[in-house]
């Protein structure tokens, strides 16, 4: 059926970089508010202006390919591309062309059953964003803002080594992954952050010639972007097993109906007659800039992968979720620090830690690292139960005071004290006198029931290692009576 | 090389440009002209030299990071022919997608 048949599928990642102004002119990259408030006659394309590099974008471009082990090229060459299109003011976009920052250098993938499997690039550039196009569907015209036109992007070209659409997800997660690391990128898809292009083909197993590949243009989620595929893949196999052709075009994702549409054929095909960008000189970049940056690089995901699991001996799949974010990762590193109990931080925070940044953000929650640490501590000092520990921790998440003082103010110490206990066990057991024989008979399953109201009369707080070792020893006292 | 009619469709169309058959006719014969006044520097001896971009050996200067006030957005609109709630406005464009590539 169709596992005769695989996909191939390279894509055009673009990346929003972070930077505070625009990538040839002052104005503000910031997201939202009223449109065409941060604009200028650079960005608007007003005749006689001239473009000038903002050096954190070429900053940040390094970052990514050192990041992904690509080249910089110590020279490379701004290019326009020229199409009419009302979101592009000049007439043309500032791209790069045969000349881009970077070649070369991989992605690695990891699946679910930990395989991996190298990712190529083919290059990597810098260019501009154009502008946002809003249309009515009933009246005839198509509304421009163009805050958004000038916003550095970086575009990362794979080659065509993708095979599904599991892979391709795997490979996004892990660019967005990366450049969260990074810190170049807010990562929000939703505001547009991260876009792609999905170049894909399909062709028999085994075959060592690539089909004819299609586009899909301009996708935004991770979930549409493997439904895409999916979709796109299907019906590349069904055109070949009823005798079709793939002809080279370029399709749009329809999310509304779940199919890809034809956006224009070969034919239509825009010819975008690049050539040197005249208004912008050459784009050095010197070894010693390059080693600048190479020194300002954070532990990237898969050294900070290896390191925790090589330092805190805790299981990979719990590794896998503490590096997802760098900001998840940080927070786990203070608590197993502080509380030096790595097992039992990486459970917390990737149980009642992560049940909370569900809702929010981790930067919004206000639990401080180092107060979970030492919660934990507390619980592994045998100082608070586990049951109490959660019901400080939710007192924590809500007012963010620390663990300490909650136990203080609400008397959630565990009951440590032999004598405390002693005392408790033996009200229990005076007042189920009856139960208390027909253990002794030979009833043992009480003893739950012992335990259990022993429990519930110090509110949870004895230590149960204490009770259980007390009212055996209570209850083999009271055998010769 | 003179150019012909369909060069000139093909470079009307990519210029969402729409012209007469008499405008036409003047375009063709003006572009050639240009095209003929360009092929004088064909004859240049560029035997051993580098292909090159641009003809100075600088470097683009860089700009610092920094944020700068632009236009209001009234000023930003000023020049269009056609506005509304702080947006221009185009004729309608067929293709349901930004164009950024
Ligand atoms: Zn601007």
């Amino acid at each position: 059926m169709l596992s005769e048949y695989e996909a191939v599928i390279g894509l055009e990642v673009h990346i929003q970089l972070k930077t505070d102004s625009k990538i040839f002119c002052g104005c503000s990259t910031a997201f939202g508010g009223e449109p065409n408030i941060r604009v200028c006659p650079v960005c608007l394309g007003m005749p006689g202006v001239l473009p000038k590099i903002n050096k954190r974008a070429v900053e940040f471009t390094i970052k990514m390919v050192l990041a992904t082990a690509g080249t910089v090229h110590q020279e490379s060459i701004f290019a326009r591309k020229n199409y009419f299109y009302p979101d592009l003011p000049k007439g043309y976009q500032i791209s790069q062309y045969e000349f881009p920052i970077a070649t070369g250098g991989a992605v690695i993938i990891k699946n679910k059953d930990g395989e991996q499997k190298r990712i190529r690039l083919s290059r990597i550039h810098l260019e501009e964003e154009a502008g946002k196009l809003f249309h009515d569907t009933d009246d005839r015209c198509s509304y421009i803002d163009l805050n958004r036109c000038g916003i550095p992007l970086v575009e990362i070209v794979t080659e065509p080594d993708l095979r599904s659409s599991e892979e391709a997800y795997l490979f996004l997660s892990k660019i967005k992954q990366i450049a969260e690391y990074l810190d170049i990128c807010t990562g929000n898809m939703e505001e547009g952050a991260i876009r792609c292009d999905i170049n894909i083909s399909v062709k028999s197993k085994g075959d060592k010639n690539y089909g004819t590949r299609r586009e899909i243009k301009n996708m935004n989620s991770l979930k549409f972007i493997k439904r895409a595929i999916d979709y796109e893949r299907d019906s590349q196999i069904q055109i070949i097993k009823s005798g079709g052709n793939i002809s080279q075009e370029t399709m749009l994702w329809d999310e509304k109906v779940g199919v890809t549409k034809l956006m224009r054929t070969k034919e239509e095909s825009e010819d975008y007659r690049y050539f040197p960008e005249p208004d912008l000189m050459r784009l050095e970049i010197t070894p010693e800039w390059i080693e600048r940056v190479r020194k300002t690089l954070p532990e990237l995901p898969d050294e900070k992968y290896r390191r925790f699991i090589r330092q805190y001996g805790i299981p990979a799949y719990d590794v896998g979720v503490l590096t997802s974010s760098r900001n998840l990762a940080d927070y786990f590193e203070v608590v197993a620090l502080v509380s030096k109990q790595p097992k039992l931080a990486s459970n917390w925070v990737m149980v009642e830690l992560m049940r909370e940044i569900k809702e929010t953000d981790i930067s919004r929650i206000k639990v401080r690292p180092e107060n979970l640490g030492t919660l934990i501590t507390m619980i592994a000092m045998g100082k608070i139960s586990s049951r109490s520990a959660k019901d400080v921790f939710a007192e924590m998440v809500r007012t963010g005071r620390n663990a300490e003082e909650i136990v203080k103010a609400e008397g959630l110490k565990q009951i440590s004290d032999k004598a405390k206990i002693e005392k408790v066990v033996k009200l229990v057991l005076d007042n189920n006198r009856v139960s208390v024989r027909k253990y002794l008979r030979g009833k043992e399953g009480l003893f739950g029931f012992f335990f259990g109201q022993v429990m519930r009369e110090t509110n949870g707080r004895a230590e149960p290692g204490l009770v259980n070792k007390i009212l055996m020893d209570e209850l083999n006292k009271r055998r010769g009576q | 090389m003179a150019l012909t009619y369909d060069d000139i469709d093909k470079i009307a169309r990519l210029a969402r440009l729409k012209h007469t058959p008499e405008e036409k006719r003047k375009l063709l014969s003006d572009l050639n002209k240009i095209l003929e006044y360009m092929e004088i520097i064909d004859e240049i001896d560029i035997e051993g030299i580098d292909e090159m971009s641009h003809i100075t050996h600088q470097q683009t200067p860089f700009r610092d990071d920094v944020v700068k006030t632009g236009l209001s957005q009234k000023d930003a609109l000023s020049n269009a022919p056609k506005t509304q709630d702080g947006l221009f406005v185009v004729p309608k464009i067929i293709e349901n997608q930004d164009s950024t590539e």
